[in-house]
C-alpha cells in the first residue's frame, strides 16, 4: 500500500464531508421524538404479550439491528433482572467479565450488574478465565506496547504479573496456562504507530501459542505451521481445554482470503504446531449436516464438561465475502448437530463463547451483548457493554 | 431530561465527519447520509443516556454502521435514496487519489474495510476498534493485514503511468 494513504484518504473525506449538506438539526430531532413514540407502544405491547405468558426469551433470532449496548453499569447492590429470564436455575455461578472501558469485574448472574471491580482499567479483551476452583481470574492487561497475562483473586485483591501474552486459558486442573504471544500492534507500518509503540511487519512466525506451567513457570511453545501460515499472520481468537487436559482447541485465523477460520484440536504432549499441518498430532473439527458444510466455517468454539463442544458456526456468500448465517450450536467431536443454541446476527462477532464446570448454564458475546442459557432454553440478553466474559 | 442544545451542538459539530468515514465503509452517499441520519435520530431518542457516554460520536458512527449493513435497510434505502436524488453520483469533482481509495475500498469485504477506515480515516488504535466493533484485538489486526493486502492491487491498478517528455507513457515500474 502507497505510504500516502491515509493522508489522501483523510484528506479527501474532508474535502467530501465539506460538502455535505445535512439536514437541521430540529429535523433529526423530530424524527427521533417519533421513534421514541413509536418505540414507547412497541414496548407496552411487547409487555403486555410477556404478561400474557407468551414469550420466554428476549433473544431475537432475526438479523435485524437492535441499536447499541447500554452503558455497562456497576452497583454494589443487586437491581432488577434485566434478561426476560428471572430464573435463578441450578447453582448459576457468578461471571467475571471484561467491560468495553476496560476494567475486569465480577458480574450478577442474575441482574446483569457488577457487584465487584477486581481490575478497574487497563484490562484487554478477548478472554478471560477462571480456576477451576472459582478463586482466581487470568486476564490480560495492557502496559505501555505490550499486552500481559495477570492473574487476580475472584474475591478480590491485587492483581500479580504472570508472563507477556493475551488469552488466556487455565488448565482443567487449575496448573497450567495456555495463552498467546503476538505482535502488540499487529504489524502495522511503523509511521502509523502512536504512542512510540513500534513493530516491525508482521509475520505468521510471531504468533505462538504457550503453556505455562503456573508453579515452576517452565513453557511450551507452539509456533504457526510451516507454509503459508508462517508467512501470513493467523492469529488465535480463543483456546479451550478438553474436560481431561489432554487436548487443547484452537480457534485460529481468518487463513484464507475468504474470511474463513480455524478451529482443530491439538495434542500439547505431541504437537508442534498450534495448528496441525498434515499428518502431525491434531486434526481440524470436522464440519457436518447442513447448511452447506463444504461453504460453512468455525469462528470460535470450547469444549463442554461433557466433551461436546459449543461452537460458532458461520456461512457466507458472494463476493467481497458477506455473512449470511452465523449458529450457536452444540456438536459432538465429529461435528454433529446436538442442539441449536441460538441463531446469532450476521452482523456481529460471537465471542467468548462458555460453558459452567457443571454443564447447566452458557455464555456468550454477541457484539458486546451478554447473553446466557440454561439447559437448554433459549437465551436471554442479561447485560452490555463486555468485551470478554467467563463463567466463574 | 434531553438538552437539546447540547444535541444541536454535537449533530453540527460531527454530522460531516462522520458522514464522511460512513462513505468510506459503504461507498455509497446516499446510504451514508441516510444511515448517518437514522443514527443522529436514535441519538437523540435517548440523548439523555448518550450525552453522558465518554464518546458519542463512536456511538453514532457504530449504530449508522450497523443500520447501513441491514440487507432489509439497504434495499430500502436504496428505493427511497433514488426517489430523493435519483442515480448517486458521489464523486464528482474529487481528487483521483481519493476516488482511487473509495474504488478500491469497494472492492474488499466490508469488516476488513471498515477496520481500514477505523484505522487510516478516524485514527483508532487496533483496540479502539476492537471496543468498538467488538471484535477481538487479533481480529482486528487480521482484518487490518488482510484488508491492506486485498487493497495493494486495486491501488496499484488506479497509478496512472508516467509520461516521459515526449509524451510517450512508460510503466511505473519501468
Amino acid at each position: 500500500m502507497r505510504d500516502d494513504f491515509t493522508m489522501n484518504l483523510q484528506s479527501g473525506s474532508a474535502e467530501f464531508a465539506a460538502r455535505v449538506t445535512p439536514l437541521t438539526p430540529d429535523l433529526i430531532r423530530t424524527r427521533g421524538s417519533r421513534r421514541r413514540r413509536r418505540r414507547a407502544v412497541m414496548s407496552a405491547v411487547v409487555a403486555a404479550v410477556i404478561a400474557a405468558g407468551g414469550a420466554g426469551t428476549a433473544y431475537t433470532s432475526f438479523d435485524q439491528p437492535r441499536g447499541v449496548e447500554l452503558p455497562f453499569q456497576t452497583s454494589t447492590s443487586p437491581g432488577p433482572a434485566s434478561g426476560a429470564s428471572g430464573s435463578s436455575g441450578p447453582g448459576r455461578p457468578e461471571i467475571v467479565a471484561v467491560t468495553a472501558g476496560g476494567a475486569l469485574a465480577v458480574v450478577n448472574p442474575l441482574t446483569g450488574v457488577a457487584s465487584r471491580i477486581l481490575v478497574p482499567g487497563g484490562v484487554v479483551g478477548g478472554a478471560v478465565s477462571v480456576s477451576p476452583d472459582g478463586r482466581t481470574a487470568y486476564f490480560a492487561a495492557r502496559h505501555g506496547c505490550a499486552d500481559e497475562i495477570e492473574s487476580v483473586p475472584v474475591a478480590g485483591g491485587r492483581p500479580a504479573a504472570i508472563t507477556p501474552g493475551v488469552l488466556p486459558a487455565v488448565s482443567p486442573d487449575g496448573t497450567e496456562l495456555a495463552f498467546v504471544r503476538e505482535p502488540s500492534g499487529g504489524g502495522l507500518r511503523p509511521a502509523d504507530y502512536r504512542n512510540g509503540c513500534h513493530e516491525p511487519a508482521v509475520t505468521g512466525t510471531q504468533f505462538t501459542v504457550v503453556i505455562r506451567d503456573l508453579a515452576g513457570g517452565g513453557e511450551r511453545i507452539y509456533p504457526a505451521p510451516p507454509g503459508a501460515a508462517a508467512v501470513l499472520p493467523v492469529p488465535v481468537s480463543r483456546l479451550s481445554w478438553a474436560p481431561g487436559g489432554r487436548r487443547l482447541l484452537v480457534s485460529a485465523g481468518p487463513s484464507q482470503d475468504n474470511e474463513g477460520w480455524d478451529l482443530a484440536e491439538i495434542d500439547p504432549a505431541t504437537a508442534r504446531y498450534y495448528l496441525p499441518p498434515a499428518g502431525s498430532a491434531g486434526s481440524a473439527v470436522p464440519l457436518a449436516g447442513p447448511p452447506d458444510p463444504g461453504q460453512n466455517y468455525y469462528r470460535e468454539g470450547v469444549f463442554l464438561p461433557d466433551g461436546d463442544l459449543f461452537v460458532n458456526r458461520v456461512c457466507c456468500a458472494g463476493w467481497p465475502v458477506h455473512t449470511t448465517s452465523s449458529l450457536l450450536w452444540e456438536i459432538d467431536p465429529a461435528g454433529h448437530l446436538v442442539r441449536q443454541v441460538a441463531i446469532g446476527f450476521t452482523d456481529r462477532d460471537h465471542t467468548s463463547l462458555g460453558a459452567d464446570p457443571g454443564g447447566h448454564w452458557l455464555l456468550y458475546l454477541s457484539g458486546q451483548d451478554l447473553f446466557v442459557s440454561l439447559d437448554g432454553r433459549a437465551p436471554f440478553l442479561l447485560t452490555s457493554g463486555l468485551i470478554a466474559a467467563a463463567w466463574a | 431530561m434531553r438538552d437539546p442544545g447540547t444535541f444541536d451542538a454535537f449533530y453540527s459539530g460531527s454530522v460531516r465527519r462522520i458522514t464522511g468515514q460512513l462513505y468510506a465503509m459503504t461507498g455509497s452517499r446516499a446510504e451514508a447520509e441516510d444511515c448517518v441520519q437514522e443514527a443522529y435520530a436514535r441519538a437523540w431518542q435517548r440523548w439523555d443516556k448518550v450525552s453522558g457516554y465518554l464518546d458519542p460520536e463512536a456511538w453514532v458512527r457504530t449504530v449508522a454502521y450497523r443500520v447501513s449493513i441491514s440487507a432489509w435497510r439497504k434495499a430500502a434505502n436504496m428505493r427511497a435514496a433514488h426517489r430523493r436524488h435519483g442515480v448517486p453520483d458521489d464523486l464528482r469533482g474529487m481528487s483521483p487519489d481519493y476516488v482511487a481509495i473509495i474504488a478500491a475500498l469497494r472492492k474488499i469485504p466490508p469488516r476488513q474495510r471498515q477496520a481500514i477506515v477505523l484505522y487510516h480515516l478516524v485514527g483508532l488504535s487496533v483496540e479502539e476498534i476492537a471496543r468498538e466493533t467488538g471484535a477481538a484485538a487479533g481480529t482486528v489486526k487480521a482484518r487490518l493485514s488482510r484488508g491492506r493486502q486485498a487493497l495493494a492491487p486495486h491501488l496499484a491498478e488506479a497509478d496512472p503511468p508516467e509520461r516521459t517528455a515526449s509524451g510517450r507513457e512508460v510503466p511505473c515500474d519501468a
